[in-house]
């Protein structure tokens, strides 16, 4: 019974895990590279944690006007600014201002990472110091 | 009824006044929504420093302050536009850079209708916002932004009314072609009466001394006395003509290391629709580790109506811009080049050159202070300190 009821909350934490990132960790790996590749074509990349979910979905939509983005590719983007969003930066962070490229290196490559704390930490850790 | 019932009655009368109660609709939940739910502001501004030694020392702060509105319509619509504020002479300028209504259904495919910026080149629709422009003026190649008429350059950052259609298609996993065309109004030719102010619009850091021969008479040796019309782009919403301007641009990506972009135009001008308007623009950009490598050229023909007939006016320029990082430091150069406009191999306009070195400081990634120093061969020399913010 004890057994059982540990699965049950096991699972249940899952869920509620998945729901609240409502995307799978492959969908935010792709939508790291594609921030990547996209977002700094024009610009630096702005920091996920400036804006809340909604406003990232629609300034996503404004952007992939501009840049003529897939609607896939700014569904990954957005997936994945979303999930950023969340991860407070530490005490005294401060949008960097080292190179750009250095933080596509750090993101394409934890891009390819499937676990999301693993992109959330090396894009983190790139993109502020 | 012992007191575990009691108990167990008490929890159960809690839970369920607690869902009632949060099932209730609120006025929230069943009125109209608020827009503002699904609005979005963010945009850019700066405040700039110029001064030139030209007889007499001048120096000028201006300002100016561009708000985004986005406003989403359900996931496949979005309205956007940008206004735009600035200080000119002695008045406050306002201007509708764009609205436009984009549909994005379709995955590969978006339709833009409205007012918008036109995907000629790059700088005009992608650069020219001020915390993204590593300069705190515009190449050589643009003058006063967001429509008007062309002084001191090539044209103005173009926006235009009509439609537009985009199209991504992916060449294999790495490179993408950035397909756009559009119709829209198109330029009108201006008369002496609408001349713009010729004031130096939003510090693009532009004059009027080397745009002298735009819309005046000039004196060759072959070809007479000819009248150079001057064009207005986006300044009129009546369209002067039948005719619509027909553009298009081709763009290779592999981003974000390499962009090419191949985009031209065609339109007649004049009410009567004989006088062609020919545009092209070759854009380049590359980009390894902090370095970054851009340029861009125009070719425009304005057709031209002289004693002999209808010529061709041909004007090109290009601009070369070289940036690199250093933490938050990055020194930037930029070389831009206008050269000679020719009539029938007869000059009406003459060259300018111009190198400018600058130094840009990130205290954000959207908020650079900028200093440059501009030398001007052919005439006076420019020093100009922004700061810009994006929001």
């Amino acid at each position: 019974m004890k057994r059982i009821t540990s699965l049950l909350i096991v699972m249940l934490t899952l869920s509620i895990s998945g729901l609240a990132y409502g995307q799978d960790p492959a969908e935010i790996a792709e939508g790291a590279k594609a921030w990547a590749k996209n977002c700094t074509r024009c610009h630096n990349a702005r920091s996920p944690m400036e804006r809340n979910d909604r406003d990232w979905a629609t300034i996503a939509a404004h952007m992939r006007a501009r840049a003529n983005l897939t609607k896939t590719e700014t569904r990954m983007i957005v997936a994945y600014l979303q999930m950023m969003n969340g991860t407070e930066p530490a005490a005294g962070a401060r949008a960097d201002n080292d190179s750009t490229q250095s933080n596509i290196a750090a993101v394409l490559e934890a891009g390819n990472a499937n676990k999301r704390t693993d992109i959330r930490r090396s894009a983190v850790s790139s993109h502020y110091r | 009824m012992n007191r575990d019932h009691t108990k167990s009655l008490l929890v159960i009368l809690a839970v369920s006044v607690s869902t009632v109660l949060a099932a209730l609709p609120t006025k929230a939940q069943t009125g109209v929504r608020s827009p503002l739910a699904n609005t979005v502001l963010a945009g850019y501004g700066s405040t700039t420093f110029s001064a030139i030694n030209n007889d007499k020392f001048v120096s000028n702060f201006t300002a100016s302050v561009s708000p985004v509105i986005l406003y989403s319509m359900g996931s496949d619509f979005l309205f956007e536009t940008e206004l735009e504020f600035g200080l000119s002479g002695q008045v406050t300028t306002t201007s509708l850079e764009y609205a436009q209504i984009d549909y994005l259904g379709f995955e590969r495919v978006v339709v833009i209708a409205g007012k918008f910026l036109l995907p000629f080149g790059v700088f005009s629709e992608r650069l020219h916002p001020t915390w993204i422009n590593k300069m705190p003026n515009a190449p050589v190649l643009y003058g006063h932004a967001h429509g008007g008429v062309a002084e001191g350059s090539l044209m103005p950052v173009l926006s235009d009314a009509g439609v537009l259609v985009r199209y991504n298609l992916p060449m294999n996993n790495e490179w993408t072609l950035d397909l756009s065309g559009w119709v829209s109004q198109g330029p009108v030719l201006v008369s002496h009466d609408d001349e713009g102010d010729g004031h130096d619009d939003e510090g693009d850091g532009h004059d009027d001394e080397h745009a002298g021969k735009t819309g005046a008479s000039v004196e060759t040796n072959s070809v007479a006395e000819i009248e150079i019309p001057q064009i207005g782009f986006g300044i009129a919403f009546d369209d002067n003509n039948k005719n619509k301007m027909l553009g298009g641009r081709i763009g290779f990506v592999h981003g974000p290391t390499f962009e090419m972009y191949v985009s031209g135009f065609h339109a007649m001008y004049d009410p009567e629709n004989f006088l062609d308007l020919i545009g092209g623009n070759l854009a380049m950009e590359l980009r390894r580790g902090p370095m970054e490598l851009r340029g861009e050229a125009i070719l425009l023909k304005q057709e031209i109506q002289t004693e002999n007939g209808f010529e061709f006016m041909n004007s090109v320029g290009y601009y070369l811009q070289a940036a690199r990082r250093f933490k938050a430091f990055e020194p930037v150069v930029r070389w831009g080049h206008l050269l000679e406009s020719t009539i029938m191999d007869e000059v009406v306009r003459s060259e300018k050159k111009l190198l400018a070195l600058g130094l840009n400081y990130w205290i954000d990634a959207t908020i650079p202070i900028k200093v440059m120093y501009e030398i001007d061969f052919d005439g006076t020399d420019r020093f100009m300190v922004q700061w810009a913010f994006g929001f």
